[in-house]
């Protein structure tokens, strides 16, 4: 364990060498993670984008392009059979650098439209922000020159790599507007800390807004309403709880140093979406998706624990895996 | 990283937010004041209606429709929206409910089923230690 803290400190960034089996997991992981950040159905006979397409509200390259026609019956037939097809290709590991362009294309159009019409929420975004990483990777690996072909990452660890910086770039641009917005300062995040006990207005607004929205009381109002009163009478205790989700945010990149850091971290920001769904009804299950997958990489501590050596020690990418096995013992 | 982070705050910057997605800045919740404010709507006799089976819309997006309405008419009236009077606010809440009908759920309002639809405008304050509401019906569509 003292070994497991040890190496929690130890800078391997841009060097963690990913198995081909880890990427795999990983990579139909994220597929279901796409389709549904991008229709949001099981159903892919009843996907549906909205026909209150609107040029002016629309967000991204929908605002540029009229693309009207991809909301009738038959386009988007066809765009969601397309979109199956190409999440089949990509999670069989073929034709990767075509499959991320065009997932990421689609991704990128629906939710324009669909998902986040004028940036009225932001709840798909980081996955299109991942297949951009995806794409932007397997071009690198495409074109770069033959010196750092031999140097560089392999295909998973890169596509892993490319992928974790991407949701380190989300989460640190959200703690970098909240510091600049609430009024900067020379300590990151003090001024946004200080007006915290005004996310009880917040909260009230959450709550009343779910509620008008089938009128029915949401099932976390308890919670929120004790959020609410603790914020008012003791805010203290949740300006110093609602502060770490600030530093987690800003200190996002602490997850590319190591995979114990990317456990840990990884954990910490899924537990922070959890707190801010258990009291403000603010769901992040694409968040926590990516998170889980690329951060907490559960099959890689199991398949550690359970001493799969030889699962782990035959691919000739895995260089710290024999360390971390120690590490674990330690 | 770094220029995925530049990106996002650059591309399709508006004032304290950038949005051009996927990238975004995420400004939300970057700010906090001590008041807020949504809207929900309620049938021509008064009764508070539910946004999603009523007109198909989140509550989220019909306070950002409203908000947008709002700033429309930032240019005619001085001052920040929590100071203006109902008189003053109608007019976007109008603009909203014909938003409602005219472009975002036509269908909900076919045979009549909607006339008289009201917007009522809640205003959400924090005074010390209480939360304090205000609600002021805004507009109303015509009752056939």
């Amino acid at each position: 364990m003292k070994n497991f803290f040890r190496t929690l400190f130890s800078n391997q960034i841009g060097r963690i060498r990913y198995a081909a089996w880890e990427w795999a997991i990983i990579r139909v992981g994220f597929a279901f993670t796409v389709w549904f950040a991008t229709w949001h159905t099981w159903r892919p006979w009843a996907v549906d984008i909205h026909d209150h397409y609107d040029i002016e509200r629309a967000n991204g390259l929908p605002s540029l392009i009229d693309l009207s026609w991809i909301g009738q019956p038959i386009p988007t037939f066809v765009v969601a059979g397309l979109t199956i097809l190409l999440l089949v290709i990509y999670g069989a590991g073929r034709w990767m650098l075509v499959t991320t362009w065009l997932l990421f294309l689609i991704q990128a159009i629906v939710g324009g439209i669909h998902s986040s019409p004028m940036g009225s929420h932001h709840a798909t975004q980081v996955v299109a922000l991942v297949l951009l990483g995806q794409a932007a990777w397997f071009t690198w690996e495409k074109l770069r020159p033959k010196r750092f072909a031999d140097t560089g990452l392999d295909r998973s660890s890169g596509a892993i790599f490319w992928s974790q910086q991407m949701i380190c770039a989300g989460y640190m641009i959200s703690a970098v507007s909240k510091w600049v917005n609430s009024g900067g300062g020379i300590i990151p995040g003090a001024r946004w800390v200080n007006q915290l006990p005004n996310i009880a207005v917040q909260f009230e607004k959450n709550r009343l807004q779910a509620y008008y929205d089938n009128l029915q009381t949401p099932v976390s109002t308890e919670t929120n309403q004790w959020a609410i009163d603790l914020l008012l009478h003791q805010p203290a205790m949740m300006m110093f709880f609602l502060a770490l989700g600030f530093y987690i945010e800003l200190l996002a990149f602490l997850t590319l140093f190591n995979r114990a850091s990317a456990l840990l971290v990884g954990v910490g920001l899924m537990s922070l979406h959890a707190f801010i769904f258990t009291i403000m009804n603010l769901p992040f299950y694409y968040f926590e998706a990516v998170d889980f997958l690329f951060f907490v990489n559960l099959p890689f501590w199991i398949a550690l624990i359970a001493g799969k050596r030889k699962l782990l020690s035959n691919d000739p990418a895995l260089t710290h895996v024999g360390e971390s096995r120690s590490l674990m013992q330690g | 990283m770094f220029v995925a982070m530049a990106l996002c705050w650059v591309v399709g910057r508006d004032g304290t937010r950038a949005e051009f997605y996927p990238l975004s800045s995420f400004p939300m919740y970057s700010k906090f004041d001590d008041r807020s404010y949504l809207v929900y709507l309620k049938s021509a006799e008064g009764e508070p209606l539910p946004t999603v089976p009523t007109v198909s819309v989140f509550s989220t997006e019909l306070k950002k429709q409203y908000g947008d309405d709002l700033d429309d008419l930032k240019e005619q009236f001085k001052g920040s929206h929590f100071d203006w009077t109902v008189d003053q606010k109608r007019l976007a809440g109008e603009a909203t409910l014909r938003y409602l009908r005219d472009v975002r759920s036509p269908a909900a309002f076919a045979d009549h089923k909607l006339d008289g639809l009201r917007l009522v405008d809640v205003r959400i304050y924090r005074d010390g230690k209480k939360i304090v509401t205000r609600e002021d019906e805004v507009a109303q569509l015509p009752a056939q």
